[in-house]
């Protein structure tokens, strides 16, 4: 097989893995620079995109499509009937290589099927990975895949290559991950590896550990029967256990000649408010507890989980520009991270006064106004907003005010 | 010097003009604040509007009078055209680098990757910067339709006896243009093969990736086939 079938196979098998961001400014052992080709965006670049909007930045692949494994709802599973083939780590190494030359790509998202078994595989992975950081001195990003079941010595070598590792959970927890794999074991072939992979960035700055942008990991919603509440409490307790540094999230879709075929297509809106929740928990200091799930554990479609959270909670607001926390502020629906920081910087030396100002900052003021006091007054937008929609309670289960209205 | 012990000139240029402006312009004693406030300034100076001279010189003025947050918070109309100036450039300079492409030569000394881009802003010597930091000891060309230019310590313009040496024919043509790019053509199978059918959403592609835009690369002809 020639490399453009191999090409075309291996992508096909490796599109439903997301890798959104490579961005990262760490180097690492054996980091950028230093005359070697390529280097690290500390900015994350899209070199292309898809129709369906999404940043192509990585070239994600599969180094085989051969797998023993069984998992009812991947396409590689050992038991469909696909044409199945492999990369040699040589070939994948200088096609990646050329690939980055012509400026296509921001670095690699590696991953594989279990081949023969997962020592074998991943003795290859970390082959291909060789061959593009000594043989090509390739310096710019490589994210690889941890098998399940991998042994500990090749999780430390592959942090050691590596900017950035994963280890697909799929499921929240070991009951769900059954309705989805016969043969992996939630426990000892996934999580006890993620803990390898922490251990071995903890000790980052000693040794020759490269590991830049930390692990992550990859759920599929919705195929295994589990609600939003378990795959956000897993997260929440991944960032606590292993540092995780973020998860990834892709809607069930599912495929011809699997155990799941004709289960449920998952609307691409479920997994864009689960990335919403995560966000609000990993970048705005929300705590699991503060997500607003309805009775059940599902977060609500209609409204982002951040309006959501703010009507569940109407004695925090209005909160008064001039004198609310970081805290306060970042609870507020239109104001982000950046946004709160500007508006903390300008309130040192000037009096926020008028709605204008804070859109200055970055705010969106039609959704922040109704949760905002600017000198102990309320101040409406100029124009109506257009997340009127935010204020449709019932999407929240009766737990609001019975009045029906802003509690202010 | 006895009024400033221990202090080099532009630390004392720093504090007299601190000291003369206002009592917002403690800034100008911070470097990193300096540096970015500048930044700022340059991203909007390449912008090349008519009269941008003018109004940068009042956000300087009301940032040494009221403070860099005042600016930040582009509580002026001239400093929130100065941010709408400056953010244009740095959008344009993140889809220069993602997006020019690069085609290899092998002449004479260093390999070569030449690119080509037609430009709405002054960025060539970004754009070579950070092509030559990724790809260092490479020769690194540019060809804006306006001029070819490469990287050579700073920004050079590249002689006509350069495309003796790689071909002439190689002139003017289009990275993605090249039939014999054996790669180019695997990029577009290997784009084909990330298509997800259950998740299109063109509109969502064009807002990203405004259609201006397709033409520079060979997978636009895919985008395309896909939109109204």
């Amino acid at each position: 097989m020639d490399t453009l079938a191999k090409l075309a196979i291996l992508g096909e098998a490796a599109k439903y893995d997301v890798c959104a961001s490579s961005a990262t400014s760490g180097s690492g052992a054996g980091g950028a620079g230093r005359g070697r080709i390529g280097n690290l965006s500390p900015a994350g670049c899209c070199h292309s995109f898809l129709p369906d909007g999404r940043c192509i930045s990585l070239f994600k692949v599969l180094l085989t499509n051969e797998c023993v494994n069984d998992c009812f709802y991947c396409p590689n599973r050992s038991s469909r009937d696909v044409p199945r083939t492999s990369f040699q780590p040589e070939e994948l190494a200088g096609l990646f290589l050329e690939f980055y030359k012509r400026n296509y790509v921001e670095g690699l998202f590696l991953s594989s099927g279990v081949a023969k078994n997962t020592a074998a595989t991943m003795e290859d992975l970390l082959k291909t990975t060789e061959i593009l950081r000594e043989r090509y001195r390739f310096g710019g990003y490589i994210h690889l895949k941890i098998l399940p079941g991998s042994g500990e010595d090749y999780i430390q070598r592959a942090a050691e290559l590596a900017d950035r590792l994963s280890i697909n959970l799929e499921a929240p927890s070991a009951g769900r991950l059954k309705n989805l794999s016969r043969r992996k074991d939630f426990e000892k072939d996934l999580l006890e590896r993620m803990r390898w992979v922490s251990k071995v960035q903890a000790g980052r700055r000693e040794g020759k550990v490269r590991l830049s942008a930390g692990q992550t990991t990859q759920f599929i919603v919705g195929a295994a029967g589990e609600n939003d509440a378990e795959i956000l409490g897993a997260v929440s307790r991944l960032y606590r256990e292993v540092s995780l540094k973020r998860a990834y999230f892709s809607a069930f879709q599912p495929i011809a000649g699997t155990p799941l075929e004709n289960g449920p297509v998952v609307p691409i809106l479920r997994e864009h408010r689960l990335y919403q929740s995560e966000f609000l928990m990993r970048t705005y200091g929300f705590a699991y507890e503060e997500i607003p799930f309805g009775r059940d554990g599902n977060l609500p479609m209609e409204i982002d989980p951040k309006a959501a959270a703010a009507l569940r909670r109407p004695e925090a607001f209005p909160v008064e520009v001039n004198k609310a926390s970081l805290g306060q502020l970042l609870r507020v629906p239109g104001i982000g991270p950046l946004s709160a920081r500007r508006i903390l910087s300008l309130r040192r030396t000037y009096r926020i006064r008028d709605l204008e100002e804070l859109k200055n900052l970055g705010v969106v003021t039609g959704r922040a106004a109704p949760f905002l006091l600017l000198d102990g007054r309320s101040k409406k937008p100029e124009t109506a907003p257009k997340q009127l929609g935010l204020f449709d309670l019932s999407v929240l289960d009766g737990e609001v005010p019975a009045d029906g209205g802003l509690p202010w | 010097m006895a009024a400033f012990p221990g202090k080099n000139a532009s630390t004392i240029l720093t504090s007299v003009l601190a000291a003369e402006t206002g009592r917002h312009s403690g800034w100008l004693e911070d470097p990193r604040a300096r540096r970015r406030f500048l930044g700022v300034l340059e991203y909007a100076l390449r912008a090349g509007a008519p009269g941008a001279s003018y109004v940068i010189a009042q956000v300087i003025r009301q940032a040494l009078r009221e403070g860099l947050p005042y600016v930040y918070a582009k509580t002026s109309p001239e400093a929130r055209q100065v941010y709408q100036w400056a953010r244009a450039v740095s959008r344009e300079l993140s889809r220069l680098k993602g997006l020019i492409r690069l085609e290899p030569y092998s002449g004479k000394g260093r390999p070569i990757l030449i690119g080509k881009a037609p430009m709405r802003y002054n960025l060539v010597d970004l754009v070579l910067a950070h092509f030559a930091r990724r790809f260092p000891g490479h020769r690194i060309i540019l060809d804006t339709g306006r001029g070819i230019y490469e990287w050579n310590y700073g920004v050079r313009l590249v002689k006509e006896e350069f495309w003796e040496e790689i071909g002439k024919e190689s002139r003017g043509r289009n990275a993605e243009q090249c039939a014999g790019d054996y790669y180019a053509t695997l990029w577009e199978a290997y784009y084909e093969s990330q298509i997800i059918k259950g998740r299109l959403d063109i509109s969502r592609a064009m807002r990203v990736l405004p259609k201006r835009y397709w033409n520079w690369i060979r997978e636009g002809r895919k985008l395309r086939s896909f939109s109204p």
